[in-house]
């Protein structure tokens, strides 16, 4: 069984969530199968099942009474169908206790999208969930390869799917909102553009003739066509730590009279591309989201807590730093600050506006100011100057 | 820091001029500078073109016998310079009998060496080839490691630069969900390696080799009489010592530059690729004598054989006043002087036997070959090695 959570009673709006991660491939390099004859010079993932994990117990954790976790008072969570392939099996705590996450082979994604695509569809005011992390690649479409990729060497692409068709095919399905979020390289390779019958088939056959149904859809991908996306073995994936980040209060826009602070399509696919270009300043390899949003503003999470921005101010030249004093002060008047000597100022504060500013110790620079900053959630980076006489 | 690259005979611009440039600068960038303390982005490389003033052949060299063995005899089509590269890079190793994996199990490192060759051969941006130039790299630190290679018994020549790309980057402990960027470029340099080149010693490469030293030494022997006759004198430079001077004032202007903005010394670099060094003997010791190079790197060159005849405006038919003792003393602003021969380049020469200060460095791959004079910059694992010993 894929559902490791539901709602009781299923019936009436709420978010729908299908996860899946895939790090146990037991036939392309290094598995434990047979290896598939052309493994496209792809292995084993140590990331995806932690990231899938990671996914999950966020989205269950308003369920379990986490501090920070899914939370949407008008639209609740109302099921997690979960897959996660992994060396070794993957648990996720449920309020009934532990599951066992089941491996995320063709036939049981197929199985688990086909429930989670029925719940989303049924009220027109829910909101699908999709997401993705495993091995990926673009011919025509971005194909997503699932753990028994390369199990048949006659049809070794039978065992994976068209991302990009099964998008379309769920548009013609949910009048609701739909979210996917796919942690996949993007990499074009001409080694499967070559192979005639290297198209993997989607998820559901997309019928042109339907129109376009959902209310709306965002699109956000771990990397850009042509990239990568990456992850430090065992640890959750960049993007998908990004996501999670973002979406655990780093977000966030109060609209007109709202009691809670909304996160959409557009405010989360911001903030986790500042969140990527944050870990881009210390990955070996740059990684840049990719988005695409379109339809009406429909939130995903309701806050209710302003969200935070993670603050990293500095001093330049850096002796001078050490003479300093760094502070925040918000137009609430509350004030944060911080010994230079003890390097860059890092602190999360409220989203809003605040005076920024630098003082020395002693007289080795004029006091430094910067009025009305606007510290929009998730990251404010700024590095002070002293003009050196 | 500027590296000034001052190319050699037989180097006329086109495609195949363009991308040999391309994948030297990345390898230069990647493996070079870092030995030089530098960081890869930070390397300025100049390149100094002088062969459209080179010698001109009026009928093509129609003169050359079997005029017609072009790389067509590969059959192939748009891509015939890569494989012209490709071949080049066969023709210089032992044969690759029983394929890429038969050779890999006898010698991981020449294997290595060929597919990474190879790749950067058709190498068509700056950024694939700077991609091949870092991925070598962890190629030659994998293997370094001496790791377990058992997953070569299992290896067949279709998928070998998959598991091999894959084994090299597992190490970086970093994943990526997908491929590792370059694994196309490597399949197919791969795929020229095995299946479109023939084997060395092969009655088509060999022809294709001898068609291949037959052109070198002709235009070699071209240039040459072309640069005697037309170098000029100082304050009248020949065109082509014009153009390499002005790429020379180029680094040394970077360097003066560097050393303005921030205070720390910096380095001019000048690699010279066979007739180059000659060209560059003369500038240091006539045309610019106040010219300061920290490190010369004369790569199969003649400038030891050009001495030797006394061709030089500077040479002295004085010195040896009595043979064999006296030498000639290297440029006089130049630090360090190191001279690369291969001992199956036949135009290659030492330099330690006609001049003081000169260091001799031997690259031998051990293989027979009829051509091996345009192969250095073509192999990777002659970046490495020139990497470690300018670190020496």
């Amino acid at each position: 069984m894929t559902k490791v959570y539901e709602r009781n009673p299923p019936a009436g709006p709420g978010v729908h969530v299908l996860a899946v991660g895939v790090g146990k491939y037991p036939h392309l390099i290094g598995g434990n199968g047979a290896t598939t004859a052309n493994p496209i010079g792809l292995g084993q993932l140590s990331s995806p099942p932690v990231s899938v994990k990671a996914v999950v117990d966020w989205f269950l954790g308003s369920l379990n009474g986490a501090a920070t976790a899914f939370s949407n008072g008008a639209t609740p969570l109302a099921s997690v169908e979960a897959l996660a392939s992994a060396a070794t099996p993957v648990s996720v705590n449920t309020p009934g206790g532990a599951i066992e996450l089941e491996p995320a082979t063709k036939d049981n994604v197929q199985a688990a999208f086909e429930a989670w695509l029925a719940r989303v569809a049924a009220d027109e005011s829910s909101i699908g969930v999709f997401y993705f992390c495993g091995h990926g690649v673009v011919v025509a479409d971005h194909y997503l390869l699932l753990e028994d990729f390369g199990k048949s060497n006659a049809v070794p692409w039978e065992k994976a799917f068209d991302m990009s068709n099964t998008m379309r095919a769920v548009e013609r399905d949910v009048k609701g909102a739909l979210y996917f979020f796919i942690d996949a390289c993007r990499e074009v390779s001409k080694d499967i553009a070559l192979t005639l019958g290297a198209n993997p088939s989607s998820l559901k056959v997309v019928d042109l003739k339907r129109p376009v149904l959902r209310s709306s859809s965002s699109l956000i991908e771990a990397t850009g066509e042509t990239k990568l996306a990456f992850a430090v073995e065992g640890k959750v994936s960049r993007f998908t730590d990004a996501l999670l980040t973002a979406m655990s209060g780093y977000c966030g826009i109060k609209g007109p009279g709202s009691a809670t602070w909304d996160v959409d399509g557009e405010t989360l696919a911001g903030a986790v591309r500042k969140l990527l270009e944050r870990a881009n300043k210390s990955a070996k390899r740059r990684q840049v989201s990719d988005q695409t949003i379109s339809g009406d503003s429909v939130p995903l999470l309701r806050l209710t807590k302003a969200p935070m921005v993670k603050v990293e101010l500095d001093l330049t030249p850096e002796q001078m730093r050490a003479l300093s004093k760094l502070y925040l002060l918000s137009a609430k008047g509350v004030r944060s600050d911080h010994v230079g000597a003890n390097g860059a100022f890092v602190i999360d504060v409220p989203r809003g506006m605040y005076s920024v500013g630098a003082t020395a110790l002693g007289e080795q620079f004029d006091d430094l100011l910067y009025e009305d900053q606007d510290l929009i959630p998730p990251w404010y980076p700024f590095t002070m100057e002293v003009q050196q006489p | 820091m500027p590296i000034v690259f001052v190319h050699g005979v037989n180097n006329r611009d086109g495609a195949d001029y363009q991308e040999n440039e391309l994948g030297r600068n990345e390898f230069l960038r990647e493996v070079v500078a870092p030995a030089l303390g530098l960081p890869p982005k930070d390397l300025l490389i100049e390149s100094p073109y002088w062969g459209g003033d080179a010698a001109k052949f009026f009928w093509q060299m129609a003169v050359l016998p079997d005029d017609k063995d072009t790389y067509e005899k590969f059959g192939a089509g748009e891509d015939i310079e890569t494989l012209g590269r490709t071949a080049e890079l066969v023709a210089s190793s032992a044969p690759i009998e029983g394929g890429i994996v038969t050779r890999a199990r006898q010698d991981m490192a020449e294997a290595a060496d060929l597919l990474y060759g190879a790749a950067v051969a058709s190498a068509g941006t700056k950024d694939e080839a700077n991609a091949i130039a870092k991925s070598y790299l962890a190629a030659v630190a994998y293997l370094e490691k001496k790791p377990d290679l058992s997953w070569l018994d299992k290896a067949t020549d279709d998928n070998f630069a998959d598991l091999l790309n894959y084994h090299v980057e597992k190490v970086a402990e970093e994943e990526s969900m997908g491929g590792t960027g370059i694994l196309d470029q490597l399949k197919e340099g791969l795929s020229r390696l095995i299946n479109t080149v023939p084997d060395a010693g092969t009655e088509l490469l060999n022809k294709f080799a001898r068609k291949k030293l037959n052109e070198t030494v002709t235009r070699f022997t071209g240039d040459a009489f072309t640069y005697l006759r037309e170098r000029g004198e100082p304050g009248k430079e020949g065109r082509i010592v014009q153009k390499v001077m002005a790429g020379l004032k180029k680094g040394n202007d970077a360097k003066a530059s560097a050393k303005s903005s921030s205070g720390k010394d910096d380095k001019l670099i000048v690699i010279a690729h066979s007739f180059g060094g000659e060209i560059m003997y003369d500038i240091l010791t006539r045309f610019w004598p106040d010219l300061e190079v920290d490190c010369l790197i004369t790569v199969g060159s003649q400038v030891g054989l050009f001495e030797e005849m006394k061709l030089y405006l500077a040479s002295d038919a004085n010195i040896p006043a009595h043979y064999p003792d006296g030498r000639v003393s290297k440029p006089g602003k130049v630090k360090r002087w190191l001279n690369v021969f291969d001992m199956n380049d036949v135009l290659s020469y030492r330099v330690t036997p006609v001049f003081d200060g000169a260091e001799d460095f031997a690259y031998d791959t051990g293989y027979s070959t009829l051509q091996a004079h345009g192969g250095y910059f073509l192999r990777p694992s002659f970046y490495v090695r020139l990497a470690k010993r300018l670190q020496q």
